[in-house]
């Protein structure tokens, strides 16, 4: 059996136990047996500690009214009196419960997920019911990304405890045996009353602090959840009597928790070797009195735990998980994906209006009462008098009824495309910067989003993925080099790439070139005039298949024929403005874009 | 219900922990706002503060918790009571928490369904404005909250008053509260006209030093493993603060401010370009609630100084060539003009 599965099943022991406590799981793979295998485990053990179970499952879509909880329509109107029926987290307290395609999540719904895993309960405050309902839960938010671009929302990553990647798990290399006793023996109540006993030595707290730190871990939630996992696995332990973790407890936490979040991995084999070479007795001196040790025994179990966590994780595995760390870091704004699909029945709700309900239309039920309301007693009174049947306990007209307005905004992608190249003097690269910047205050206040590319050398360069934060912006403008050749060619094939995919996420890109379209590396990279030029004429012509609004603006000090014939082929709108400042180049890409 | 982590237990964060502070003691400084990093302690730092304040007197049965000596701001039914003597009772300040996904009806207030459905009756629903009143609004993840509620938050902020006109009601309350925000910037910048609402702003950063983040991870794991134990520890941390800022409140009208530092605030804001004299303003008031704090009657440089980042980082204009953050900038002023 393979030592990864065993922890695989590890970790679902423990968050089967104590759901709350540890946040939930990112399960890393795709929708297989290997994952199923897994989660069914995770019932059988679910089952054991006393959860219900099958696993509800929150999916990706899914509206405040059913997450949160809103007015029961059918049993207001029948009882006469307003019913709120609890929304699908007022179900999940003390439970687990599942996120499939978790990457998908809206950046909403994971906030309202994090809220209540934060603090074990939510503020409902909908429709006419204020409550705050319990749902201390743990997530098992399966994460089915392929590409780099869709990450689970760090948000989410940040609150949960362990990352599985089953991917690396063959199906024919899983045990056909049952669940070991080993983990159906536990006795669920007396481990939690062990659990508050242990506590961690002060030297074993600030060894954890110093993994965190090697392995390039900021947060503290991590190192949190680490000592959690390390109390629990003691608790667990049936040999271990005393009342802190043993080392090796804490080297299987520091397995479980921190290494799948490491952003670099210390190379041991490394240091022991350099370790080894004879140092002089001044530099050794030196060197410790920089590293400034509080503690020497901390460090030495500081290395210890952390040597053993890495041996029993397989280097490529690790080195997998890393990568994974690294992407998720680089990626800050993530779970936006289809979160502006078009949609007649989806969107920012808009109050409602008069109309009848059809198939596009919902039928506004809290308004419809709302309207219907003032008017009962009159209208109870006139249906005495006019029939003898028994009465209705809501009159409703045809009048009253109202339908949902929802407000499909849009999002506007502007993507830069900006030439870094020697021939773009590096001043106007400045300007470009101020631009973007300038365009990026301008967009937030509509909530729309923007991207950087920038290309030089042979090389075309997403350097800001479609963001709205000014932060980010400015972080990656600020590490903008320029100089090298223009591989034209190359900049729209990635522009264009870019403004496809933000397409099918139902987007509305427009793209905004500043170059002076001196094309003169050609796609493969090769130096050369006429090639370059060629294959950007081939690239523009594909390019014009995809419908994007475009704008070429020539920052030539002359405008030149080519420059304007390739605007031309891709359709761009074409704008020679050799010396346009930040300001000016921001309010022509207003002007243009926005007419 | 979970119990909040004492304020006082909080590691570090000394700038965060006085702002906050600051806003509680002098509602007029306009509310705070702490934007940081993901788990460095901003919401636990905003529900502590619940812990440390006062109860206030009240009209009795009021459900906007009406203050009898503040007859300007009184409620309808307050009001036209007001000539007969009127009950009081204690009670703790609120703090209300605006949750995403609220709907417009509980946030406003609107018709009571449940009187008009059974009994025919048109009455009013209070919403957590009125909850809010004369206490504390706090929004997590305010950065994300939707557009609409936004606007309304910013139009009852403005006037200290919330209108509704729907369905027939008219009816108008008072709606003064702090507004207490907290986001992480990384997920979207908040919208500038809310952004200015706020008096005072804070950054937060995760601690780097290992003896403060040492000691965070023991204070969080003990608070958890017995929280009864950890919270009587903290209860006299927490009552000292409590105690100071009830000092502070009785001093905070006495507190002077002359001449020269006047100067010094509408320097600091003019070498900054600071929008307004909302700024000159927030500095001051919070620079007198710095003093409070420390028990002094009158307002010195180095209370401005120490109050002067968070009270003006949002106030400056965006200069997209200029890398450096807001704060940085006013740390720099401040260096230039008052060595």
């Amino acid at each position: 059996m393979p030592t990864y599965w065993l922890t695989c099943l590890h970790v679902a022991q423990l968050i089967a136990l104590a759901p709350h406590e540890f946040g939930g799981v990112i399960v890393h793979a795709r929708s297989g047996p290997v994952r199923e295998r897994w989660i069914q485990a995770l019932e059988q053990l679910a089952r054991h500690h006393g959860l219900i179970t099958p696993l509800r499952k929150i999916p990706s879509g899914i509206s405040d009214e059913n997450l949160l909880g809103g007015l029961d329509i059918e049993a207001t109107i029948i009882s006469g009196k307003p019913v709120f029926r609890p929304g699908l987290l007022s179900h999940c307290d003390h439970n687990l419960v599942i996120l499939p395609m978790a990457e998908r999540l809206e950046a909403g719904t994971v906030a309202r997920i994090a809220a209540a895993l934060d603090h074990g309960s939510i503020q409902v405050e909908r429709d006419g019911h204020g409550e705050r309902i319990a749902c201390a839960m743990g997530v098992i938010a399966l994460d089915e990304s392929i590409e780099e671009d869709e990450v689970v929302n760090p948000k989410l990553m940040e609150r949960c405890a362990f990352y599985l990647d089953l991917d690396s798990l063959a199906w024919r290399d899983l045990p056909d045996t049952k669940l070991d006793a080993e983990f159906l023996d536990l006795d669920p109540v007396g481990i939690k009353e062990r659990v508050e006993q242990i506590t961690l030595r002060d030297e074993q707290y600030a060894a954890l602090i110093g993994i965190a730190a090697q392995l390039g871990i900021e947060s503290l939630r991590a190192v949190q959840f680490t000592v959690r996992t390390a109390r629990y696995l003691a608790a667990i332990d049936f040999d271990w009597q005393q009342d802190e973790p043993s080392q090796e407890h804490l080297e299987r936490a520091v397995t479980l928790v921190l290494l799948p979040r490491a952003t670099q991995i210390p190379d041991m084999a490394d240091e022991t070797q350099a370790e080894d070479e004879p140092t002089p007795e001044e530099n050794e001196e030196a060197n410790s009195e920089e590293t400034q040790s509080p503690n020497h025994e901390t460090d030495v179990l500081e290395d210890q735990i952390l040597e053993a966590a890495q041996a029993a994780i397989p280097r490529e595995l690790l080195d997998r998980l890393t990568q994974l760390a690294l992407v998720r870091q680089k990626n800050h704004s993530v779970g936006k994906a289809g979160a502006s699909q078009l949609s007649n029945q989806r969107g920012r709700p808009m109050g409602s209006k008069p109309g009848m309900p059809s198939g596009h239309q919902r039928l506004s039920l809290i308004d419809t009462l709302r309207a219907a309301v003032p008017w009962q007693r009159i209208r109870q009174l006139q249906f005495k008098s006019s029939k003898n049947q028994s009465q209705p306990k809501i009159l409703i007209r045809k009048d009253d009824l109202r339908v949902k307005r929802y407000r499909q905004c849009n999002q506007t992608l502007t993507t830069f495309v900006v030439d870094a190249s020697g021939s773009a003097a590096i001043n106007r690269l400045a300007e470009a910067k101020g631009a973007v910047e300038l365009l990026l205050a301008e967009c937030y206040v509509r909530r729309d989003q923007v991207a950087l590319i920038s290309f030089r050398g042979s090389e075309a360069e997403l350097l800001l993925s479609p963001t709205r934060s000014l932060v980010r912006a400015k972080r990656s403008l600020a590490s903008l080099p320029g100089g090298g050749g223009t591989p034209l060619a190359k900049a729209i094939d990635t522009a264009f790439a870019l403004a496809k995919g933000s397409l099918k996420k139902g987007m509305t890109p427009t793209l905004v070139f500043l170059t002076d379209g001196r094309a003169n590396i050609a796609r493969d990279g090769t130096p050369g005039r006429t090639q370059a030029q060629a294959d950007a004429e081939q690239s523009a012509k594909l390019a014009s298949q995809v419908k994007v609004r475009s704008l070429w603006i020539d920052t030539s000090p002359q405008a030149r024929e080519e420059s304007q014939q390739i605007a031309q082929l891709i359709g761009s709108y074409y704008l020679p403005l050799p010396h346009a400042r930040a300001q000016e180049l921001s309010q022509a890409v207003l002007g243009v874009l926005h007419t | 219900m979970t119990r909040n982590y004492p304020f006082s237990a909080i590691v570090g964060q000394d700038d965060m922990k006085l702002a906050i502070l600051a806003a509680a003691l002098e509602p007029s400084i306009g509310g705070v706002l702490v934007m940081g990093d993901r788990g460095t302690g901003k919401s636990t730092a905003v529900r502590g503060l619940a812990a440390l304040l006062p109860s206030m007197t009240v009209v009795k049965d009021c459900t906007y918790g009406c203050d009898p000596k503040a007859m300007a701001s009184l409620c309808a039914i307050c009001s036209s009571g007001a000539k007969t003597k009127v009950k009081t009772e204690l009670r703790p300040v609120p703090v209300v928490d605006l949750p995403l996904g609220a709907t417009e009806d509980r946030v406003l207030g609107a018709l009571d369904i449940e009187k008009a459905l059974t009994l025919g009756e048109k009455a009013f629903e209070p919403g957590l404005l009125a909850k809010a009143n004369r206490g504390f609004l706090y929004i997590d993840e305010v950065n994300l909250l939707d557009d609409h509620l936004v606007d309304l938050l910013i139009d009852v902020a403005a006037s200290g008053q919330n209108v509704v006109e729907r369905e027939g009601l008219s009816v108008r309350h008072p709606a003064r509260f702090v507004l207490v925000g907290s986001g992480n910037p990384e997920e979207g910048e908040l919208r500038p006209q809310l952004l200015d609402r706020f008096g005072l702003a804070v950054e937060v950063k995760t601690p780097t030093d290992m003896t403060s983040r040492i000691e965070i991870i023991k204070r969080r794991d003990a608070f958890e493993r017995n929280p009864d134990a950890f919270m009587k520890i903290w209860d006299k941390e927490d009552a000292k603060i409590r105690e100071t800022m009830a000092s502070a409140r009785k001093k905070l009208a006495s507190v002077k401010v002359d001449d020269k530092l006047l100067r010094d605030a509408s320097t600091l804001c003019a070498h900054l370009g600071t929008d307004g004299l909302r700024g000159e303003l927030t500095l001051l008031r919070a620079s007198r609630a710095v003093a409070a704090l420390d028990g002094k009657n009158k307002v010195t440089r180095d209370h401005l100084k120490r109050i002067a980042v968070p009270a003006l980082q949002h106030r400056l204009r965006r200069n997209p060539l200029d890398e450096s953050s807001s704060a940085t900038r006013v740390q720099r002023a401040l260096d230039e003009l008052f060595t």
